[in-house]
């Protein structure tokens, strides 16, 4: 249950971070020309997915062994959410990588929306 | 008719009221010599014509004397008339070359004296100054003597019923010449054959300049004459008044611009020539273009337009397209140019841009009723992509996910490069960017709008625009997926343990 926990507050962090770049957006209609300092505040916030990651893995291979289990309960309750539309045949596990497969989207976005010699690329990229 | 008087005039030179009909009498070109002594001399003298050069000696001292010099009277229109006075104190002085004129305070003039103390040493070395002097103008030197000394005469050119212009020096009287004003004045007439000076038939409107004195006067557009013709030796009249004061004074003229409208003959239009055009033609070289050398391309090769059909686009075209000067383009030439390399490879699955999701069964039956058109071994493969296409589209296993595929996947590292990212064993990513239903930045705008935006900042922003319009919309597609989680695993979770159930 800690694992949801830090995804609930990873979705806290999203939230705010999709709320910004919209106001970004409505501020900026139609050419966004100054998104980084929008993004900044967030930069160290993204700490949040460290403990969510460390315990990723993990607790992914437990929910797949409970989801095999026709005994378990979990499982069943598992099964049963997955056949969800919402799901769209996504399991739990799969839904636990987003955080992860995002995290790897932000350096390819950042390259290109940011222009060279910004201090927040430099910063993401270790510079 | 005019006649100006000397203002020191004697009793001895009361003869000289009369001049006006002496004058008359002899016509133009006379030399008069008024002192009563010399009479007999100008009786002798009234029927031979005079040349303007006389014997030294002859001009007696402390005279009056009227001088006209020129040759062939009647038909040289160009005579000067002039009368210096010369008293016992006086030395007559009579200059008939417009140069002593403009040298009139040259230190030359002292050497030109009338001789009256030739024959002390200062005579000598006057009359030796005086050689000299017409040696220098190109006069014969020796017994002869200019006339007029300190009386430049300038002639003005110009119709035969102007008077002349006598410029007056120390010691001498004004003089004024005759003009058609004088009825009675005998005037020659010029005619064109006259071979002794060259004479241009003055055509009124064509090619007529202004003279100096005139406010609109441009001594650029001063025309060049010619004089070579008229100063050749080879001329009969030339050589017969090589020292004529006449012939001197009617080139003097050269260098004085002309006070009246002059006539510029054909020849000395001031249109360039042809060949004048060449030398002086600003043009600039003509490009050389080597066959080694290939045209610049009007595209950057590292740059590649990306664009994407705008299927749902049907605003109106702004006023861009209205503006002047631009080209408005058919939908087709539109999209013919705004075709990238992409296109027509897979043209049908970047169309929906970032989602990247899967075709839909009824494209892929589509596909296929395509595909029936084909040879039997594109078909096969074309079968085999399908087949392809359906496995990857099969949900894979989550454990099949790794950290690592994930980090050497996605977007190409070069963004310009073109290439599209790999998402095949991301069928979650391709999900959820299908789940958001929108396009691209591009579709957001206008036509219109964009091709604005387009000029004013450019490809590579255009591109950037992209690129943040997608991460604002995958961003809100993530928040939105993570809710989901939340709303369909989570939240029931902690409700049954809150319960106690699980």
């Amino acid at each position: 249950m800690k694992l949801f926990d830090w995804l609930d507050d990873i979705v806290q962090l999203h939230t705010q971070i999709s709320s910004a770049l919209h106001l970004a957006r409505s501020m900026q209609y139609p050419v966004v020309l100054h998104i980084a300092e929008h993004l900044r505040p967030f930069v160290p916030r993204l700490e949040l997915h460290l403990p969510y990651l460390a315990r990723l893995e993990s607790v992914t291979e437990e929910i797949d062994k409970m989801t095999r289990d026709p005994e378990s309960d979990f499982g069943e309750f598992i099964r049963l959410q997955s056949s969800n539309p919402e799901c769209e045949n996504l399991g739990l596990s799969s839904f636990l990588l987003k955080p992860v497969q995002r995290l790897m989207k932000y350096p390819l976005f950042f390259k290109v929306s940011l222009p060279v010699g910004c201090s927040f690329g430099c910063s993401l990229y270790g510079h | 008719m005019k006649f100006a008087h000397a203002t020191h005039i004697g009793d001895r030179n009361q003869p000289v009221l009369d001049e006006p009909q002496r004058f008359r009498e002899h016509g133009v070109g006379r030399v008069f010599v008024t002192n009563p002594a010399s009479a007999l001399m100008r009786e002798d003298s009234r029927d031979i014509p005079q040349t303007g050069r006389y014997v030294s000696g002859e001009l007696p001292h402390n005279t009056r004397s009227t001088s006209r010099a020129s040759n062939d009277d009647e038909e040289d229109p160009y005579t000067i008339v002039a009368v210096t006075e010369s008293t016992s104190d006086h030395e007559s002085r009579l200059q008939s070359h417009s140069e002593y004129e403009e040298d009139r305070r040259s230190p030359h003039r002292q050497g030109i004296s009338d001789g009256s103390d030739r024959d002390t040493p200062k005579g000598l070395y006057e009359e030796k100054k005086h050689n000299d002097l017409l040696a220098k103008l190109g006069l014969s030197s020796g017994d002869s003597r200019s006339v007029g000394l300190g009386l430049s005469v300038v002639h003005r050119e110009g119709e035969g019923g102007e008077s002349y212009r006598v410029g007056i020096a120390e010691n001498c009287v004004r003089v004024e010449s005759y003009g058609v004003e004088d009825p009675t004045f005998p005037r020659p007439t010029i005619k064109s054959d006259d071979r002794r000076i060259p004479y241009h038939e003055p055509k009124l409107g064509l090619n007529k300049i202004q003279g100096p004195l005139e406010p609109a006067y441009d001594p650029r557009r001063h025309p060049r004459v010619d004089h070579s013709a008229s100063q050749s030796s080879s001329s009969p009249f030339a050589q017969r008044h090589e020292n004529s004061p006449t012939l001197h004074s009617y080139h003097s003229h050269t260098s004085t611009p002309p006070e009246s409208p002059v006539e510029i003959p054909p020849s000395a239009s001031m249109t360039p020539k042809k060949n004048d055009r060449k030398r002086k033609s600003h043009r600039p070289p003509p490009l050389e273009i080597r066959k080694d050398e290939h045209p610049t391309t009007l595209r950057s090769p590292a740059i590649i337009v990306q664009e994407i059909p705008r299927e749902d686009d049907h605003g109106p075209r702004d006023s861009l397209a209205n503006k002047p000067g631009t080209t408005v383009w058919t939908p087709v030439e539109e999209e013919t140019f705004h075709r990238s390399p992409w296109e027509g490879t897979r043209l049908e699955d970047y169309g929906r841009d970032s989602t990247f999701s899967m075709p839909t069964e009824e494209e892929g039956a589509a596909e296929w009723s395509e595909a029936e058109s084909l040879s039997p071994g594109a078909r096969k493969l074309f079968e085999g992509l399908q087949d392809g296409k359906h496995q990857s589209s099969t949900h894979p296993r989550p454990e099949q996910i790794s950290l690592q595929a994930t980090t050497q996947q996605g977007y190409g590292d070069n963004p310009g490069d073109g290439s599209l990212p790999n998402t095949e064993g991301y069928p979650n990513i391709r999900r959820g960017l299908a789940f958001e239903g929108a396009k691209t930045w591009k579709g957001t705008l206008s036509v219109g709008a964009y091709d604005n935006l387009f000029e004013r900042h450019g490809m590579v922003e255009m591109k950037r625009q992209d690129v943040i319009w997608e991460l604002c919309e995958t961003e809100m597609a993530f928040v939105k997926s993570l809710k989901t989680i939340l709303r369909l695993f989570v939240q029931p979770l902690r409700s049954s343990v809150a319960s106690g159930e699980m």
